[in-house]
C-alpha cells in the first residue's frame, strides 16, 4: 500500500514512469530528479504521507531508498 | 586585473575542492601552462562551461591573455553548443576529454582541442560572451570586455566589502553572470572559493560550507525558496557573514523572512538588480533599507549611473512617473553577437543600456520595477524569451502561441491532439520542468482585425 503510493508520488513529482522507480534511484543521476524536482517531491510525500519532514530528512534523500528510511522515521512502513 | 594580478595574493587559497587546495601562485601556474598551449595572436575558445576547478582555471587563463572566449552551459544539449560552433567557428572548445580526439593540452578532466586553424576577425577589446537566454538555445551572445568586468568588479567590491578572509561556496553557474561576477570580485581581493557541483539541496554542500567556514550565500529566488524549504532558520552557520540575492524579484515574504533571518543574525542582507548586458550588477539596495524600501532595487552601484526615459519619446521622466529603467556605466557591454561578423564589432552602445524594465523613481532616488516591455519570463532564474520557444515550436511544426508569468509557461495550441507530443518536445527542449509549463488546447488564438495575435488576451485566458 505504502509501496504504490510513494511510487506514485515518485513518479508525479518528477514526471517520470513508474517502471523506472527503484530503491537504488538516485537524487540527480537523472534529468527529471533535479533541485526543482526535489522542492515539489518534497511537498508531495509531506502531503501524501500527512507528515512534516525536517532540515535532516530533505538533505538526506538522496535516494529512493533513503526517501523509504526517513519515512520510516515518521512512522511509515514498507 | 592586469596579467599579474592572481600573483598579489600569491600564498592566499584561492580554489577549494573536496580535499585539496590551490593557492593563488598554484593557479597562476596552471593558467600560464594553458596561455602558453596558445600562440599571441587572438584566438577564439569555446569553453563548456560546468562547476569545476578546470573551467575556472581556463577562464581566468584566458582572462590573463588577449584571446576571446564564449562560456557555455555544459549541460546544455549537444545540438546547441554545436550550433553555436557553427556560427562562431572557435579555434578550440575547452571540454571534457573524450577518447576520440587529440588534444594540445590537458588539465585534469578538461583538454584543449583544436578546431579551426583560421584566424577570425576579433575586435582587440572583445573578451568574454555569454548567452542571455537560459535553456532555448538561442545563439546570441553579450559581448563584454576586460573593462566591463574590471569596472563591475570594483563596482561590486565596493559595497560587498569582500576581504582575503572571504570565502564563497559555487552554488550558482559559472557561465551566468551572477555566478561568474562571484569568481571574479573574490579573485580581485584574495578570497577563497570553494568548487562543488554538490547542490544546497544535499548534506554534502552544508558539510562543505561548514567545513571551509564559507561566509557568504549568494542566491536566484528559487535558491531562496530552497534555503526556505530546507530550513535554513535552523541552520547552525557562524560563518556566515552576508547573503545576496539576484536573478529576478524575490517576493515580498520571503524578503521579508530572510530580512529577520540577516538581523536575527546580525549579517547582511543584499537585494541586487543586474543584467548580462551590463556585465552583471547594475543596483542594490543597502541592508539598512530593507524595511522602509521593501520591493525596491535600490540605487545604481558606484559609478553607474540610473534614470527612466519615457517610453515613446527620449526624454528623462521625474520622480514617480513609469518609463523604462536605462543604466549608464563603464560595466555595460560592448553589444550583442548573432553572427560571427558580429565578433570584429566594437562598443556599439558607448555605455548607455536600455533595460527592457518598466521602473519609477521614488521622492528619496529608489528604483522600483513594475513591468516589462520585452515578451519574455523566468523559469527560476533562467530567461526565457516567449517569442524564441514560440518559434521553436513553430519550427518544429507545432501549431502554438506562447505566454507566461514568472516561473510558468503558458502554451496554447490548436492541435488537441498534439498536447502530450508538445508537452514531450518542451520538456526535453528546454529542460523545464513539468511543473513550470501547461499546455492547452484552444479552437483559436485571440487576434486583432489585421490578425496580429492578442498575447494580453491570450494570457487572460489562460491564467
Amino acid at each position: 500500500m505504502n509501496n504504490k503510493k510513494i511510487v506514485e508520488i515518485f513518479s508525479k513529482s518528477l514526471g517520470i514512469s513508474e517502471e523506472i522507480i527503484c530503491d537504488s534511484l538516485e537524487y540527480n543521476s537523472i534529468p527529471e530528479w533535479d533541485s526543482i524536482a526535489h522542492m515539489t517531491l518534497i511537498s508531495e510525500l509531506e502531503d501524501g504521507f500527512d507528515i512534516m519532514l525536517d532540515t535532516d530528512d530533505i538533505i538526506e534523500m538522496s535516494s529512493v531508498s533513503k526517501a523509504k528510511d526517513i519515512l520510516g522515521k515518521h512512522n511509515i512502513s514498507f | 586585473m592586469n596579467s599579474d594580478y592572481l600573483l598579489k595574493h600569491s600564498d592566499n587559497t584561492c580554489l577549494i575542492l573536496d580535499g585539496y587546495e590551490f593557492s593563488y601562485k598554484e593557479v597562476d601556474r596552471q593558467c600560464k601552462n594553458i596561455c602558453k598551449s596558445l600562440d599571441k595572436t587572438k584566438k577564439l575558445i569555446l569553453l563548456k562551461s560546468g562547476t569545476n576547478i578546470e573551467t575556472v582555471i581556463c577562464y581566468l587563463a584566458l582572462l590573463k591573455s588577449n584571446h576571446a572566449m564564449i562560456m557555455v552551459d555544459i549541460s546544455m544539449d549537444n545540438t546547441i553548443t554545436s550550433r553555436f560552433i557553427d556560427i562562431y567557428q572557435p579555434n578550440y572548445l575547452w571540454e571534457p576529454i573524450h577518447n576520440d580526439f587529440e588534444y594540445v593540452l590537458k588539465f585534469k578532466n578538461y583538454g584543449l582541442r583544436e578546431l579551426n586553424k583560421d584566424l577570425i576577425d576579433l575586435h582587440p577589446k572583445l573578451s568574454l560572451m555569454l548567452s542571455t537566454s537560459g535553456s532555448t538555445g538561442s545563439p546570441k551572445l553579450v559581448r563584454l570586455s576586460k573593462d566591463n568586468l574590471s569596472s563591475n568588479t570594483y563596482s561590486i567590491n565596493d559595497f560587498l566589502k569582500i576581504s582575503s578572509l572571504d570565502v564563497a561556496i559555487s552554488n550558482l553557474p559559472f557561465h551566468y553572470s551572477y555566478g561568474l561576477s562571484i569568481i571574479n570580485t573574490h579573485i580581485d581581493k584574495g578570497a577563497s572559493i570553494v568548487i562543488t557541483e554538490k547542490s544546497p539541496m544535499t548534506k554534502d554542500f552544508w558539510n562543505l560550507f561548514k567545513k571551509h567556514n564559507v561566509t557568504s550565500l549568494n542566491g536566484v529566488p528559487y535558491s531562496y525558496e530552497i534555503f526556505k524549504r530546507i530550513g535554513i532558520d535552523n541552520m547552525s552557520l557562524p560563518s556566515l557573514r552576508y547573503i545576496t540575492q539576484a536573478g529576478g524579484k524575490l517576493n515580498e515574504t520571503l524578503i521579508k523572512s530572510f530580512r529577520d533571518f540577516a538581523n536575527l543574525r546580525n549579517i547582511d542582507f543584499y537585494i541586487m538588480y543586474g543584467q548580462t548586458e551590463a556585465t552583471a550588477r547594475i543596483s542594490y539596495l543597502p541592508p539598512k533599507d530593507l524595511n522602509s524600501k521593501i520591493n525596491s532595487i535600490g540605487k545604481p552601484i558606484k559609478n553607474g549611473e540610473l534614470f527612466i526615459r519615457d517610453l515613446n519619446g527620449k526624454s528623462e521622466l521625474e520622480h514617480d512617473k513609469e518609463g523604462e529603467l536605462v543604466y549608464k556605466g563603464r560595466n555595460v557591454m560592448l553589444g550583442y553577437a548573432s553572427t560571427l561578423n558580429d565578433l570584429k564589432k566594437g562598443n556599439d552602445l558607448n555605455g548607455v543600456l536600455p533595460t527592457g524594465d518598466i521602473a519609477y523613481k521614488d521622492n528619496d532616488g529608489y528604483f522600483y520595477i513594475t513591468g516589462r516591455i520585452k515578451r519574455f519570463i523566468k523559469i527560476h532564474g533562467n530567461r526565457m524569451s516567449l517569442d524564441e520557444i514560440e518559434n521553436n515550436l513553430k519550427s518544429a511544426l507545432y501549431e502554438v502561441a506562447c505566454v507566461g508569468k514568472d516561473n510558468m509557461l503558458l502554451v496554447a495550441t490548436t492541435e488537441s491532439k498534439k498536447i502530450n507530443e508538445i508537452k514531450k518536445y518542451i520538456k526535453e527542449k528546454f529542460s523545464l520542468h513539468h511543473s513550470t509549463f501547461s499546455v492547452r488546447a484552444l479552437e483559436k488564438f485571440p487576434s486583432n482585425s489585421s490578425g496580429k495575435l492578442k498575447y494580453n488576451e491570450l494570457l487572460s485566458q489562460l491564467l
